[in-house]
C-alpha cells in the first residue's frame, strides 16, 4: 500500500491552532516554574 | 529483595517480552518488519517517542541529579516543544512522501551518497555507544543492590531485549513501549506517593516543598545566561532546541518511530503529544528526586550512596579516613535536622526572620555537607583510580531498597528494567535499519531481495545487541549516566542537523560541500569538547552553525557543481 491510496484521516486537524497550543502550553510550563521557584525560593 | 518483590519483577518482565514475541509473531516482509507496515496510530506514536527517549537512566539518574543539583534540569527539555513543531512542520511530510526506511536515505535525493552513508555512520557509532550505556543502567542496578555479577546481568538483559526486537522488529519494540512506559511511569508515581508519605507526620507537604526550595532542589528556572553554566533557561531553549532536532529530526531511533504512522496527521500528532508531555514529565521525575532529597533531611542518608565502593574504601589503607568523614557527615546531618526543625518553626510563626536567619545557617550546614561528600568521592577515587566516585545514579535505588514496603520495590524495579528494554530495543532496532537499509542494501547489495533484508535485519539485531553488551562494560567509568548519554549524543548531533538543514532549506548546497562542511563542523564540536570548557548543550549549537557556514563557504569555492534536485532524485 503505497502513502496516497491509504485512507485520509476523517478530520484534518487545524494545524496552526494545534502549533500554538504546543508552544503555549511551553509558555505556560515557564512562567508555572519560574512561579514554581521563586515560590519556594 | 523479598519474593513478592520477585514475582513482581520477573512476572512483568515475563510478561513484556512474550507480550513483544506474540506481538510481533506473523511473518512479515521489510515494511512490515523495519516500519510496523505502517499502520500504526498517534497514541502508539507518541507513546513510542516517548518510551525511546526515556531509559533506565531517566528514571535512575534524573532523581539523582534533583537531589545532589536541584530541578534545573528540567530547562534542558524546553527547546523540545518547540523542535516537536519544527519537524511537524518540515520532516514530517518530506519522510512520508518519500515513503523512506530510514532519515539518511532522504539525504541522498538532495546530496548524494557520500553524505549518506558518512551521516549513516556517524549515527551508528553514536547510537551504538549509547545503547551500550542505556542497558548498562540496570545492570547497574542489581549489580550494587543485589550483588549481582555485572557482566552476567548485562548479557541476560542484553539477550531478553535483543529476543523480542530481532523476532518482532518495529511494531514489537513499539507496541512493547506502550506498556513499558506505562508502568516505569506508575512505578514512579508510587515511589513519590511513598516519599511523601515518609515524611515525619508533622511535616506538610507544602513545607516539604519549602525546605526543598530553600535548600535550593526546586530551582526549576534560571535567566541567568552564562555559556559554561551547563543547565539554564537559555541553554535549554536554544541549545535544547538544536539537540531536540537534531535528535527528534534526523536520529533514526526516532524517526523510526514516526515513520510507522498511518498518515502525515498521524506521525504529525504523536510528535506534538510528546512535545506536551515531555516537560511535565521530566519534571514530576525531578520532583520526585526533590522529594527523596527533603525525606534525607529527617533520615540519615549515607555519606556516599554507592554501597560497593563504600565497601572497597572501608577494607582499604583509607578506611580510617573514611570514617572519620562518616562521623564528620553523622554530626552534620544532626546540625542540619536541627536546622530543618528550626526552620519549620519559623516558617509557622511566620516570622521572616527567623525563617532567614535559620535558612542562612541550613545553607551553612549543608555547604558543610556537601564538602564532606566531596572529600569522600575524592578518597574514594584515590582507592580505586579510574572508578565511578560519583554517587548521583544510585541515590534513587538506595532509596527505594531502603525505605519502599514489599512488592512496591520488585514494581519499581520492574519500571527502570521496562524503560532500560524499551530503549534499547528501539535503539536495536534503528541501528538494524540503518545497517541493512543505508550500507548492505545501498553499498553491498542492490538488489537483494525482501526476505533477504528482513533476514539480515534480525542477524543485525543481534550483531548490535552484542556490541552494545559489550559497550556496556565500559560504561560504569563514565560519571552521570544521563549526562553521559546526551553528551555523547551532543558530540555527533549537531554536525548530522547542518546536514539535515542544508537538505530542508537550501537548493544550492552541493553534495560535496555538504560532506565539507560536516567534517568542518564536526571537527568544531571536537575542538571545544577538548580544548574549552563550554557547556556541552552548546556543541550541538557549534556543530550545526559550523557545519552549515562552512558548506555554504565550500559551496562558493565548488560553485561549478550542480546541485541535485530534491524532487527529482529518487531514493
Amino acid at each position: 500500500m503505497t502513502a496516497d491510496s491509504r485512507q485520509p484521516t476523517a478530520r484534518e486537524p487545524n494545524w496552526p491552532f494545534l502549533y500554538t497550543v504546543v508552544i503555549g502550553e511551553l509558555a505556560l510550563l515557564i512562567v508555572i516554574f519560574y512561579a514554581f521557584t521563586k515560590a519556594f525560593a | 529483595m523479598r519474593p513478592i518483590d520477585w514475582i513482581v519483577l520477573i512476572g512483568t518482565l515475563v510478561t513484556i517480552v512474550a507480550y513483544g514475541i506474540w506481538k510481533g509473531r506473523h511473518k512479515k516482509d521489510l515494511d512490515g518488519y523495519l516500519r510496523a507496515g505502517r499502520q500504526l496510530k498517534w497514541p502508539t506514536i507518541a507513546l513510542s517517542i516517548m518510551a525511546t527517549q526515556a531509559s533506565a537512566i531517566t528514571f535512575l539518574s534524573t532523581p539523582g541529579q534533583a537531589y545532589a543539583d536541584g530541578m534545573r534540569f528540567v530547562q534542558f527539555y524546553l527547546g523540545l516543544p518547540i523542535a516537536m513543531v519544527i519537524l511537524s512542520i518540515t520532516a514530517v511530510p518530506i519522510y512520508h512522501r518519500l515513503q523512506i526506511f530510514t532519515a539518511y536515505e532522504y539525504l541522498e535525493t538532495r546530496f548524494g551518497v557520500g553524505t549518506r552513508t558518512l551521516t549513516s555512520i556517524l549515527f551508528l557509532i553514536q547510537r551504538g555507544l549509547s545503547t551500550g550505556i542505556t542497558l548498562y543502567a540496570p545492570a547497574l542496578i542489581v549489580s550494587v543492590i543485589l550483588g549481582w555479577n555485572i557482566h552476567l546481568t548485562n548479557v541476560v538483559v542484553g539477550l531478553l531485549v535483543v529476543l523480542y526486537t530481532a523476532t518482532g522488529g518495529t511494531k514489537a519494540v513499539s507496541r512493547t513501549q506502550v506498556h513499558q512506559l506505562l508502568i516505569a511511569l506508575g512505578g514512579m508515581a508510587v515511589a513519590l506517593i511513598i516519599a511523601i508519605h515518609s515524611l515525619p507526620h508533622d511535616v506538610t507537604l507544602v513545607e516539604a516543598f519549602r525546605v526543598a526550595g530553600r535548600m535550593g532542589r526546586l530551582n526549576a528556572i534560571d535567566f541567568k545566561f552564562d555559556p559554561k553554566t551547563q543547565y539554564n533557561f537559555w541553554s535549554g531553549l536554544i541549545g535544547g532546541a538544536f539537540l531536540a532536532l537534531s535528535y527528534f529530526g534526523t536520529d533514526q531511533s526516532q524517526v523510526q518511530r514516526y515513520l510507522t504512522g498511518a498518515s502525515v496527521t498521524e506521525s504529525r500528532l504523536g510528535l506534538l503529544i510528546n512535545g506536551m508531555v515531555k516537560v511535565p514529565m521530566q519534571f514530576f521525575i525531578l520532583f520526585v528526586g526533590a522529594m527523596v532529597f527533603v525525606f534525607y533531611q529527617f533520615i540519615a542518608p549515607p555519606l556516599f550512596f554507592n554501597t560497593v565502593q563504600r565497601a572497597k574504601v572501608a577494607s582499604s589503607k583509607y578506611a580510617k579516613d573514611y570514617e572519620q568523614l562518616e562521623a564528620r557527615h553523622r554530626q552534620q546531618f544532626v546540625e542540619k535536622r536541627a536546622d530543618v526543625q528550626t526552620l519549620l518553626k519559623a516558617m509557622r510563626a511566620h516570622d521572616s526572620a527567623g525563617v532567614e536567619t535559620a535558612t542562612n545557617a541550613l545553607r551553612l550546614v549543608q555547604a558543610r555537607e556537601t564538602a564532606t561528600r566531596a572529600a569522600a568521592a575524592a578518597l574514594i577515587g584515590r582507592t580505586q583510580p579510574g572508578a565511578d566516585n560519583s554517587d548521583t545514579n544510585y541515590i534513587f535505588l538506595t532509596f527505594v531498597i531502603d525505605f519502599l514496603p514489599a512488592g512496591v520495590v520488585g514494581l519499581v524495579l520492574a519500571a527502570i528494567f521496562c524503560a532500560a528494554m524499551s530503549a534499547t530495543s528501539s535503539g536495536l532496532n534503528s541501528l538494524a535499519s540503518t545497517t541493512v537499509v543505508d550500507i548492505f542494501r545501498r553499498l553491498g547489495k542492490p538488489h537483494a531481495t525482501d526476505s533477504e533484508c528482513v533476514r539480515l535485519s534480525k542477524l543485525a539485531t543481534i550483531g548490535w545487541g552484542l556490541f552494545a553488551i559489550a559497550f556496556a562494560e565500559f560504561a560504569n567509568k563514565l560519571g552521570s549516566l544521563i549526562e553521559a548519554v546526551n553528551k555523547l549524543g551532543s558530540l555527533f548531533y549537531g554536525t548530522i542537523l547542518a546536514i539535515f538543514l542544508l537538505a530542508f532549506y537550501t537548493k544550492r548546497v552541493s553534495g560535496t560541500a555538504a560532506f565539507f562542511g560536516a567534517l568542518i563542523g564536526e571537527a568544531a564540536v571536537v575542538w571545544c569538547a577538548i580544548f574549552t570548557d563550554m557547556a556541552w548543550l552548546w556543541w550541538n549549537v557549534i556543530g550545526c552553525v559550523v557545519g552549515v557556514v562552512a558548506a555554504l563557504l565550500v559551496q562558493m569555492v565548488v560553485a561549478e557543481q550542480k546541485p541535485t534536485s530534491p524532487t527529482s532524485a529518487t531514493a
